[in-house]
């Protein structure tokens, strides 16, 4: 009877230290050939019960909004709504079309190029947690996804892949703690890098005191670093805050994207390297 | 056996609930976690582990960590829930709330501190602090449903083992 504490104490470090070494297998291998299929498998078996919950939710969802709603002034209001989401990432492609021809035609030899191909896809489910923000789509290598395509709407950037299984890839939120996207302040073209910090809400960070930024300033995705096309928009700055004894601002950007109701996007299946303006 | 059948059944139709019909409101519930509380109560150190550690590995990939999160977390909470189920009368729905309110705490306070120790950009915002209150109450309402299950069909192994 004396025996039974101390051997469950025994017990328990036994398995601590099983479990411990195994959290880090698990770091090691994070990365590894084996452990990306575990991860795909998992993704492949249990995506198809997401996808069909979904759908089945999507449903009963639409079905629920359509009796309450009056069905034609819905439709007209998302007609509009979409018109004016549509002419507003038009406008803004346009803009740093303008402002990029203007520029380059001034210095250097600069093609203009916009060949982006896109392909939709569905958002099948949230993150698990909830304090992370990522999503998976319906897509995946058989349709061409790879690690690190940008994921938009028409609003403007959503994020990028950072896994992708045969049918389904998983969608790395702009808002999310492990996201910074290089950015461009479309009038003053200052350079900074915008970071998720899990809210709704992203910082832009390293854009220096001397640059003139305002309130209303839309950022744009630069092709630095070499992950996303240049000019997808990314969100208007809400607040700009300078101290005298730092070397950068701090600024807080509203996305364009409502991070929290995403239901269907594109990827971008040509990376950077065709980007709308392309150094020859 | 049976009975870890039945709980994969669970947390798989928990994860998906989770991830799908949860994953567009704006408070998010880590449910999967009612099935380590329940696990913990019945099943044995070792399986109980394995069982846990596979529930924390698929947390891992659903969701956007990277460090393995869950899997540390998951049996580190099912250890300790373990030690403390033997001195714990569960004999009221106050009584098991409280416990569930408590591992509820404990495990949001582990995320907290990894997130932090991980990712230097995650501040806690007023949405993470509200969603996790809210979290943690339905969380503590809806665990007794789990525990009490598995308590009543265990019960009088419990006392054979007792006497």
């Amino acid at each position: 009877m004396n025996n039974s504490p101390s051997k469950f104490r025994r017990v328990i470090t036994v398995a601590l230290f099983i479990f411990t070494v195994l959290f880090f297998i698990y770091f090691v291998f994070n990365s590894s050939k084996i452990f990306k299929l575990l991860v795909h498998s998992a993704m492949e078996v249990i995506a198809p019960f997401q996808q069909a919950t979904s759908s089945t939710f999507n449903g009963v969802n639409s079905l629920w909004d359509g009796y309450i709603d009056l069905v034609s002034i819905r439709k007209e209001n998302m007609r509009l709504q979409n018109e004016i989401n549509k002419i507003r990432f038009e406008n803004s492609h346009l803009k740093e079309l303008a402002i990029g021809n203007e520029r380059f035609r001034k210095f250097l030899g600069f093609k203009k190029d916009y060949p982006q191909r896109l392909i939709p896809a569905r958002v099948i489910s949230a993150d698990s947690a909830g304090w992370f923000m990522t999503v998976i789509i319906n897509k995946g290598s058989a349709d061409g996804i790879k690690k690190f395509m940008a994921v938009i709407n028409e609003k403007g950037l959503i994020g990028r892949i950072i896994e992708v299984s045969f049918n389904y890839s998983k969608v790395l939120l702009i808002t999310d703690i492990n996201s910074s996207v290089p950015v461009l302040i479309q009038r003053t073209r200052s350079r900074g890098i915008v970071r998720g910090n899990g809210s709704f809400m992203l910082q832009l960070d390293y854009v220096r005191l001397n640059q003139e930024i305002k309130k209303g300033d839309i950022a744009i995705t630069s092709s630095l670093g070499g992950m996303f096309t240049k000019g997808i928009p990314v969100g208007e700055i809400i607040d700009v805050t300078s101290f005298d004894s730092g070397l950068f601002y701090e600024i807080k950007i509203n996305p364009f994207v409502d991070i929290g109701n995403i239901e269907d996007v594109l990827i971008v299946l040509n990376g950077p390297e065709s980007s709308s303006i392309t150094l020859e | 056996m049976r009975g870890y059948f039945w709980d994969i059944i669970l947390l798989l139709g928990l994860l998906i609930i989770q991830t799908v019909i949860l994953g567009s409101m704006p408070v998010k519930m880590d449910f999967t976690f009612l099935v380590i509380i329940r696990v913990a109560f019945y099943a044995s150190l070792l399986p109980g582990i394995f069982f846990v550690l596979i529930a924390g590995w698929l947390m891992d990939v659903f969701s956007g960590n990277s460090c393995g999160m869950f899997m540390l977390i998951y049996p580190l909470l099912f250890l300790l829930i373990k030690k403390i189920d033997r001195h714990v009368d569960m004999d009221s729905f106050f009584i098991e709330s409280l416990f569930a309110l408590i591992a509820g705490i404990l495990e949001t306070v582990l995320i907290i501190f990894i997130i932090s120790f991980f990712y230097n950009s995650f501040s806690l915002s007023i949405m993470h602090v509200s969603f996790f209150i809210i979290q943690l109450i339905i969380f503590s309402m809806a665990a007794p449903f789990f525990i009490k299950q598995q308590l009543d069909k265990s019960s009088t192994k419990t006392y054979v083992v007792q006497r």
